[in-house]
């Protein structure tokens, strides 16, 4: 994960064969492309059309809230295989609780790492809760459960680490991408029903 | 209730290929992993059979010298005790012979003895008669 993200104050600029602005970032002095899709200016940044002008006008009054969610992409690794992050209308926007003890949890920390990996660019709103639950009896170590909810649909996947769990890191990502994999599954029936 | 627009079923279609594609690359990521996991256990188990397979001949070497070793040992207690056996019948027979001739020993004097007994009480009886008869007189 890069520790400083900067971006230069330079005007964005405009990339007419994909209909995105784009604008540069520093992530540790390496330099990042961003692009943001024109759809996402007009649903969320209130452009008025796909033009330039209402596009790059967009942009300046939003600047903050674009910088912001590209630098998240950025922490988060959600780059493209051209090392660009691509801000669409489905821009992850990721809501993350730790309980208490596990907020400090480096196995907590890599797995959570994982999941966001897993999760993708272009997830929506997904709400992501880890929460340690105690053993029955005081020899039983505690187990870690991680949920992932989709707030728009009221849909929640969970799983649960033993400690003996954290060694094997394939089997991890594996039981990982399952649970996200449920989710999508969850939300891909929910769309079927509602597109009659 | 109005039906859907052509625009409202375009932007259905898109959220739906985008779950799709979502879902795809979760697959890809869950086969990735068990590809991984499938080549780590392979490449385990290609180990173990072949330290299997080491084990199980020297186990089978192993098996067959003590096997053969321990047939020989009991094959030479089976024909000590199959010796005892014998000398033990023999000495059973003599013993049970021994007996026989014992008997046999015993139940000769039987005749004479009686014919002894007899004797003595027929002489007995004589006198006796003999005797009341004097007195008789």
């Amino acid at each position: 994960m890069p520790k400083d993200i900067q971006f230069p104050e330079v005007e964005p600029r405009y990339v007419f064969e994909r209909d995105c602005l784009g604008f540069q970032a520093l992530a540790d002095g390496k330099p990042v492309e961003c692009m943001v899709t024109g759809e996402l200016f007009m649903t969320r940044f209130r452009a008025r059309d796909m033009s330039e002008d209402s596009l790059r006008q967009a942009y300046r009054e939003h600047q903050s809230e674009i910088q912001s969610i590209a630098r998240d992409h950025i922490e988060n690794g959600w780059l493209d295989e051209d090392g660009r992050v691509f801000l669409t209308t489905r821009f992850t926007r990721l809501s993350v609780t730790f309980s208490e003890p596990l907020a400090s949890d480096p196995h907590v920390a890599a797995a959570h790492r994982m999941l966001t990996d897993i999760i993708g660019p272009n997830a929506g709103a997904v709400t992501v809760t880890w929460t340690c639950f105690a053993g029955v009896n005081v020899q039983e170590r505690p187990s870690v459960h991680v949920s992932v909810i989709d707030p728009a649909i009221s849909r929640q996947r969970s799983i649960a680490f033993q400690s003996k769990d954290w060694a094997d890191t394939t089997t991890m990502r594996l039981r990982l991408a399952s649970l996200w994999g449920a989710l999508l599954q969850a939300q891909s029936r929910n769309l079927l029903l509602k597109s009659g | 209730m109005a039906r859907k627009t052509q625009g409202e079923r375009i932007d259905d279609l898109e959220m739906q290929a985008a779950t799709l594609a979502r879902q795809f690359d979760a697959y890809v990521i869950q086969l990735n992993a068990l590809t991984e996991l499938h080549a780590k256990g392979s490449e385990a188990t290609s180990g173990m059979t072949v330290k299997i397979a080491v084990i199980e001949e020297r186990l089978v070497v192993l098996d067959l010298k003590g096997a053969l070793g321990k047939l020989t040992a009991l094959e030479a207690e089976l024909a000590l005790l199959r010796k005892d056996l014998t000398g033990l019948q023999a000495w059973k027979d003599e013993l049970r012979r021994e007996k026989e001739e014992a008997m046999r020993r015993l139940w000769s004097f039987g005749p004479n003895i009686s014919a002894a007994v007899i004797g003595g009480l027929i002489s007995l009886g004589t006198a006796l008669l003999v005797l009341w008869l004097n007195k008789l007189r």
